[in-house]
C-alpha cells in the first residue's frame, strides 16, 4: 500500500487528488523518529510472525486450544511438505493459477480499453463512470449464480465471474489515473504541437501509469479472489477453493490450513513485490 | 455543466439502458435464449414485486441487514482502536502498517469454510467473516492517517501548549479525519459485499441464502429477482453510509 | 511586560552524519515592552531558529532567553505567541474555532473561548467569516485569522515568522500597513522575521540585521520615523536611504563574518 492509504480506486481518486492540492511534505508525527531503519522494522515483523507461531504451537501442545479445529504450526508444516508431492493438490493449484491468469488477462484488456475510452472523453466519462463506480460497490458475487445459469457449473463460469470482478477494478483505476494527469502537461503538449498519438503515449499513458499499475494490481487480486469464490461455490470447478472446502469439511484441518497459508503467502509476496516494482517504475511522480 | 452537456450525459445513459433492455427482450422473445437462462424481463419484475409482498423476504432482509450492521460495528470499533493504539509509536506504527496491509491482501475467503466449522452456519459466521474483512482496511487507514499528520499542525499544538489529550483528540484526529472516513467508507463496502458472499457460500437464512436456494432449485426468475433485490439492498445501505461518513471540510 | 533578554545564545545541530552545524551564535539582544523589532538576513543566518528560541519552541545549545526573571525553555503562549508563515490553520475547524484554539488548549470553557475568539476576530476585522472554513478564505485573510489566534491569549510578545511570505506584493503591503497600525494601537510588543527589506524597515523601531554562516547579529539599526506609519513613509528619503543600506548589508553578502554586536 502506498502512503495514500488503502484504496479501492473509488477512494483512491479522492484521497490522491486531495494530496495533489497541498504540496506540503507530509512528515511523520514524531519528527526525530523518521530515522528508524527499514531493517529494524522488518526484523520486528519477522519477530512477531515467529512469536505468534510459537504461541500458537504452545497453546495447541498444552491443549489450551483444540488442535482438531485450528491445527498447529508443526502439523501445518508437515502438511505443506505433503502438498508439494500430492498430485491432487498440485493439479488444483495449477487449475487455480490457470483460471487466475486467464481472467486477469481478459479483465486487464477489457478494463484498460474501457478505462481509456471512458477516461478520455468527458461526456462519456460523466455518463458511464458513476455506473462503473456503483458496480464496484455492489456485491458482484450475486452475478455468480446468473453466470452459472449461462455457463453451467464449470470452470468457465468461474473465469467469467473472475473476469467481471477484475475488469471493474481495472476500469476505475485507469480512469482515476487519467484524471490525475496534471492538466498542465496537456497544455505543454499542445503548446509544442504534439500529434494525437504523441499526446496519447507520452502524456496520457505515462501520466496514467500509477493508475494503470494500481488497476492491474487490484485486478489481479480480485481475479484470484473471484476464482476462489467460484471454486468454493462450484465444486465442479475444482481448484484450491474446492480443496480447502473439501479438506475443511473432512476435518483435514492441517492440510486445509497449509494450503490456505501457502496461498496467502503467495498473494502477499506477489502483492508486496508489485508495490515495490510500481514504486520504482513510477518514482518520477512527485507524491 | 451546460444543459446540452447534461442532456448528452443522460442521453448516453439512456442509450446503455435501452440497449440492455432491448437485448434482454430480444434475447428472450425472438433470440431464442431459453427462459431457463434468461427469463422474460416482465416475469422478473413481477417476481420482484411479489417477493417484496411476502413477509419471508422482509425477515430475510432483516437478517442480512443485521449481519452487515453488527459486522461493520465490530470492524469499525476494532479498527479505530487498533489504529489509534498502533499510531502512537513509530515502531508499532510501521510494523502495524505492514501487517495490516498483509491482512488486507490475504484471501480471507479461503478461511470461510473454517469459520463455518468454528461457528456454525448461523449468522455468527457471516458476522465474523464480514468483520474480519472490514477490520483490516479500516485499521490500516486509521494508523496511516494518525501517523502522517502534517508536522506544521503539530507545531501549532506545541506552540500553543496543547496537552497530549488535546493533541490526540483535536489535532491528530482532526487532521486524520479524511483518511479515517475513507477507510470507514471502504469498510462499509467490504462488509456488505463480504456478508453477501458468506451467505451465498453457506447459510440457512438471509437474503443471500434465498438467492442460493433459488439457484439450487434452478428457479431462474426468482434468481434474477433476488439478484436485483440484493443489489438494491447493498446500494441503499452504502448510500446511507456514504452520506453519514462524508468528509465535510478537507 | 518585562524585558526579553537574550544572552550569549547559540544553537548547534548535529546532523545524521555527525557533522556539527551552528545555526547561530553570540546572539545578545534585549527587547523592550511595546517595541517593534524586525529581523532580517540572508538565508541560513538562523533568524527562524532564533525566533523559535525566543518563544521556547527550541532550546538553545548555549546561552539563555529570559522573560523578566524566568527562563524561557518551553512554549507558553501567554508569554510569547507565534504566527507562522504558512498560517497552519486547522482546515477541519471553522475560523472562529481556529482563533480559539490556544484558549481551548489552555483550558477555557466553551463559552469563554467562543466569546474571546469572536472578540479577537473583530479586532482583525473578520467577524463576518467566523463560521466559514479556512479554505474559503484568501491567503491574506487566513493570515489575519492566524494573527487573531496568536493574540487571543494576550501574549506579552508576538513572534511572527515571515508572516507575509506566502502573499503577493500588493496584499502584503496593504495587510502590512493595516496590521502594523492595529498592533501599534494595542501597544503590542512584536518580533517579526522577514525577507523583505521594505517590511523590515516599515514595521520596525529597530532592525536586527543578521549575517550567515554562522548566524550572528551584524548590525542593529534604529528607525526613528514616528509611529504609527502609513505607506507614505515608503516614499521618504529616510526610507530610501535605509533601504539602500540594508540592501548592501543583506543582499550583497558583505558580511561573511560580522563583528560581534550587542543590541
Amino acid at each position: 500500500m502506498n502512503k495514500i492509504g488503502i484504496v479501492d480506486s473509488s477512494t483512491k481518486a479522492l484521497s490522491v487528488s486531495d494530496d495533489r492540492g497541498t504540496s506540503r511534505r507530509r512528515k511523520s508525527s514524531s519528527p526525530a523518529a523518521g530515522a528508524a531503519p527499514r531493517a529494524r522494522v522488518n526484523l520486528w515483523v519477522l519477530g512477531i510472525l515467529i512469536g505468534v507461531a510459537a504461541l500458537w504451537q504452545i497453546a495447541s501442545s498444552t491443549h489450551l486450544i483444540d488442535k482438531k479445529f485450528v491445527s498447529d504450526p508443526l502439523s501445518i508444516l508437515t502438511s505443506l511438505g505433503r502438498i508439494f508431492t500430492d498430485a491432487t493438490a498440485l493439479t488444483a493449484i495449477g487449475q487455480t493459477l490457470y483460471a487466475v491468469v486467464v481472467s486477469f488477462v481478459l479483465g486487464a484488456i477489457i478494463g484498460i480499453v474501457l478505462g481509456f475510452f471512458i477516461g478520455l472523453n468527458a461526456t462519456v466519462r460523466a455518463a458511464y463512470f458513476p455506473i462503473v463506480r456503483v458496480l464496484m460497490g455492489i456485491p458482484t458475487v450475486v452475478f455468480l449464480p446468473l453466470l452459472i445459469l449461462a455457463f453451467g457449473l464449470s470452470t468457465t463460469a468461474g473465469i467469467a465471474f473472475a473476469t467481471l470482478v477484475s475488469f471493474v477494478q481495472v476500469v476505475v483505476n485507469v480512469v482515476a489515473g487519467i484524471d490525475l494527469i496534471d492538466p498542465k502537461y496537456y497544455r505543454v503538449a499542445h503548446a509544442f504541437n504534439a500529434s494525437k498519438w504523441h499526446l496519447f503515449f507520452h502524456v496520457v499513458v505515462s501520466g496514467a501509469a500509477p493508475g494503470i499499475f494500481a488497476g492491474l494490481y487490484h485486478g489481479l487480486r480480485n481475479s484470484f479472489i473471484g476464482v476462489v469464490i467460484a471454486q468454493l461455490y462450484i465444486s465442479a470447478a475444482g481448484g484450491v477453493g474446492f480443496l480447502v472446502y473439501l479438506w475443511t469439511n473432512n476435518f483435514q484441518i492441517d492440510d486445509a490450513m497449509a494450503l490456505i497459508l501457502l496461498m496467502g503467502a503467495i498473494v502477499i509476496i506477489v502483492g508486496t513485490s508489485w508495490k515495490f516494482v510500481e514504486a520504482r517504475v513510477t518514482s518520477w511522480q512527485q507524491r | 455543466m451546460k444543459a446540452s452537456h447534461l442532456a448528452k450525459v443522460w442521453g448516453l445513459r439512456l442509450l446503455l439502458f435501452a440497449v440492455i433492455v432491448i437485448a434482454w427482450v430480444f434475447g428472450t422473445n425472438v433470440g431464442g435464449i431459453s427462459t431457463l437462462i434468461l427469463p422474460k424481463i416482465t416475469d422478473v419484475l413481477r417476481a420482484c414485486v411479489e417477493l417484496l409482498g411476502t413477509a419471508d423476504i422482509w425477515a430475510r432482509i432483516g437478517v442480512t441487514v443485521l449481519e452487515m450492521v453488527i459486522a461493520f460495528l465490530i470492524a469499525a470499533s476494532a479498527g479505530l482502536v487498533a489504529g489509534f493504539l498502533l499510531s502512537r509509536r513509530e515502531m508499532t506504527g510501521r510494523v502495524g502498517e505492514i501487517l495490516l496491509s498483509w491482512g488486507y491482501m490475504f484471501p480471507i475467503v479461503l478461511l470461510y469454510p473454517m469459520f463455518l466449522l468454528w461457528t456454525g452456519v448461523g449468522i455468527e459466521s457471516k458476522i465474523l467473516y464480514g468483520a474480519v474483512n472490514g477490520f483490516f482496511p479500516i485499521a490500516y487507514n486509521v494508523t496511516l492517517g494518525l501517523r502522517n499528520v502534517e508536522e506544521r499542525y503539530l507545531k501549532v499544538g506545541r506552540a500553543f501548549r496543547a496537552s497530549p489529550l488535546h493533541t490526540d483528540m483535536v489535532i491528530k484526529m482532526g487532521a486524520a479525519r479524511p483518511m479515517i472516513l475513507s477507510g470507514l467508507r471502504l469498510g462499509v463496502a467490504l462488509v456488505t459485499i463480504s456478508v453477501v458472499v458468506a451467505e451465498l457460500l453457506g447459510s440457512t437464512t438471509g437474503l443471500g441464502n434465498a438467492l442460493q436456494e433459488a439457484s439450487t432449485r434452478f428457479n431462474a426468475v426468482d434468481q434474477y429477482a433476488l439478484t436485483i433485490l440484493l443489489i438494491a439492498l447493498t446500494a441503499v445501505l452504502q448510500v446511507i453510509m456514504e452520506r453519514a461518513l462524508r468528509s465535510r471540510h478537507g | 511586560m518585562s524585558q526579553l533578554v537574550v544572552e550569549d545564545l547559540s544553537v548547534e545541530y548535529t546532523s545524521m552524519s555527525g557533522d556539527r552545524f551552528t545555526a547561530c551564535t553570540d546572539i545578545n539582544l534585549t527587547i523592550e515592552s511595546g517595541e517593534f523589532v524586525t529581523i532580517i538576513g540572508p538565508s541560513g543566518c538562523g533568524k527562524s531558529t532564533l525566533l523559535h528560541c525566543l518563544g521556547g519552541l527550541l532550546q538553545p545549545s548555549g546561552g539563555s532567553v529570559k522573560l523578566g526573571e524566568s527562563v524561557v525553555d518551553s512554549p507558553d503562549p501567554h508569554k510569547a505567541s507565534f504566527v507562522f508563515q504558512d498560517y497552519s490553520l486547522f482546515p477541519w475547524k471553522s475560523v472562529v474555532d481556529n482563533v480559539g484554539m490556544g484558549l481551548k488548549f489552555a483550558g477555557g470553557s466553551k463559552k469563554e473561548v467562543a466569546a474571546q475568539a469572536r472578540e479577537k476576530l473583530e479586532f482583525v476585522g473578520l467577524t463576518r467569516f467566523a463560521d466559514r472554513y479556512p479554505r474559503e478564505l484568501s491567503g491574506g485573510m487566513q493570515q489575519r485569522v492566524s494573527l487573531a489566534r496568536a493574540l487571543a491569549l494576550e501574549p506579552q510578545i508576538l513572534l511572527m515568522d515571515e508572516p507575509f511570505g506566502a502573499l503577493d506584493e500588493q496584499t502584503r503591503r496593504a495587510l502590512g500597513e493595516e496590521m502594523s497600525q492595529i498592533l501599534r494601537a494595542a501597544g503590542q510588543t512584536v518580533v517579526l522575521i522577514t525577507h523583505s527589506l521594505d517590511e523590515a524597515i516599515f514595521w520596525a523601531d529597530r532592525i536586527v540585521v543578521m549575517s550567515a554562516s554562522p548566524g550572528r547579529i551584524a548590525e542593529v539599526i534604529e528607525v526613528k520615523h514616528p509611529q504609527p506609519r502609513d505607506l507614505s513613509f515608503m516614499a521618504t528619503e529616510e526610507f530610501q536611504q535605509l533601504r539602500v543600506h540594508l540592501f548592501e548589508k543583506v543582499e550583497f553578502n558583505q558580511l561573511q563574518r560580522g563583528p560581534k554586536v550587542s543590541a
